[in-house]
């Protein structure tokens, strides 16, 4: 239990309490209360320890308020972590699942517009799409380059339209794009199916698209 | 390692090295005072077991506690510094020991003379010289990075139920909440030394307010404390309960 006379005793020693490294940061920072300032600078005027520690930490806050690092800090600091091998370089690291390092958002968007630019120049030049078929007829069809993605079209007996995606990419999977017809969208997710392969599918009723077709597009969520 | 994790990972490593190139200013300091003390010319050898000591206070500190970064990040980097292969047992035992010395010094000067003794009264009670002692005080600071062990920080329950330095912030902050009189008359009093008589006519009241005014401060802030305390003590056993 805290007496007065304990408190009385604390009150007599406090000037001759050395400064906490908090103390000094705050000293030097400035923001301090009253009381709490009077005592550093009381016991400061009297303790050549706490002095001789103010003067380091002023010279390095004077050093650090006008620091501004440059790439040339950065890189001494990676060759430092390399000497201790505690950094690896990018290449020593292979994700797993992906070869390319680009994000696969990024890879994604950029396949979406190879084949959106694909399916206008395909339908601009076509006449109208009328009327129900025999059988589900592939009607469009579209590869990338590298031939990780897939998309075809194929109108059914209904005249609905199905677009199908398929991914040799396993990074791919959990894709999830919309088709637009207008003003109206359908999801359409790439999972993996019961054999392996990554696709997915969504099917355009007939009342709800325009006959031309070039107003359909595919887009990211 | 999926592309995203490698990609956190990526910006983890990037931020940090930012952080360290940020806080290379406060590596010099301890390098140099402790190559000094240890006889070493090239106190540059020691400063990369000084990004070791910054390296793991990063990864420890919290932000938004009530401790500065560059506080809590010192004795990890002395003490890494402390551990470095460059510097033999040896020699950072005597300086140790050195330090231990003075520091035992300080404090009996301190409780018989009832103020902070200067150097040269160390310098005789220790029969060290003046360099030895600065150099000494100048390298390890107050506390010893040896005395705080990596997971006795400032914050542990442990160590704020026990540690006298944490009755110091309880006593800061009940000051701080008496009136602007009652802070002047404990100010003026015993960090000034001025006696009632003096306080009474710098504040133009009689002296027997003045007394009375130290006494009410006294209590109030001794019961302030005491409760604060207990609370503490509390939590630190339910914690310790939960642990278990």
């Amino acid at each position: 239990m805290m007496n007065k006379e304990d408190m009385e005793k604390k009150l007599q020693n406090l000037k001759n309490i050395h400064l906490t490294d908090s103390d000094l940061a705050a000293y030097c920072d400035q923001v301090l209360t009253l009381m709490r300032r009077a005592r550093m600078e009381a016991h400061l005027k009297q303790c050549f320890i706490c002095q001789d520690q103010l003067t380091i930490w002023k010279e390095e806050s004077a050093a650090l308020n006008s620091r501004k690092i440059t790439a040339e800090d950065v890189k001494s600091v990676e060759r430092l972590m390399e000497q201790r091998g505690l950094e690896r370089k990018p290449s020593a690291f292979k994700p797993a699942k992906s070869v390319k390092k680009t994000p696969r958002a990024k890879r994604l968007a950029a396949y979406i517009q190879q084949l959106n630019e694909d399916w206008q120049s395909f339908f601009m030049q076509l006449k109208p799409v009328r009327g129900a078929t025999k059988g589900g007829v592939e009607i469009w069809r579209w590869e990338s380059k590298s031939g990780v993605i897939v998309a075809y079209a194929v109108l059914e007996k209904t005249a609905d339209l199905t677009i199908h995606m398929s991914s040799t990419d396993p990074a791919m999977e959990g894709s999830r794009l919309r088709v637009r017809a207008g003003s109206l969208t359908w999801p359409i997710t790439l999972e993996r199916d019961p054999q392996s392969e990554i696709r997915g599918e969504v099917t355009i009723p007939r009342r709800k698209r325009s006959k031309k077709l070039t107003d359909i597009s595919i887009e990211q969520e | 390692m999926t592309e995203d994790e490698l990609s956190y990972w990526e910006c983890y490593e990037a931020a940090r090295n930012k952080l360290i190139a940020f806080y290379q200013p406060i590596l010099d300091g301890p390098a140099k005072h402790i190559a000094r003390i240890t006889g070493r010319d090239n106190w540059e050898d020691l400063r990369q077991d000084a990004v070791t000591g910054l390296m793991k206070a990063i990864a420890k500190f919290i932000r938004g506690r009530d401790v500065p970064f560059r506080a809590f990040a010192r004795p990890y980097i002395r003490g890494a510094i402390l551990d470095s292969p460059e510097l033999t047992h040896s020699m950072t035992r005597t300086q140790q020991r050195i330090y231990r010395k003075a520091r035992r010094a300080e404090n009996s000067l301190t409780k018989s003379l009832h103020r902070n003794p200067t150097i040269e009264e160390l310098a005789k009670k220790t029969r060290l010289s003046i360099e030895q002692i600065r150099n000494a005080f100048a390298a390890l600071g107050i506390a010893n990075p040896r005395e705080l062990s990596d997971e006795d920080d400032i914050m542990s329950s442990n160590y704020v139920t026990y540690s006298p330095s944490y009755s110091q912030i309880l006593i800061d902050e009940a000051l701080d909440c008496l009136s602007e009189t009652e802070q002047t008359i404990i100010r003026l009093h015993y960090l000034e030394g001025m006696s009632h008589e003096k306080i009474a006519e710098e504040l133009e009241i009689i002296p027997i307010e003045v007394t009375r005014s130290r006494e009410r401060v006294i209590g109030n802030v001794a019961k302030t404390c005491h409760r604060a305390m207990n609370k503490l003590r509390k939590r630190a056993d339910v914690e310790a309960k939960g642990a278990r």
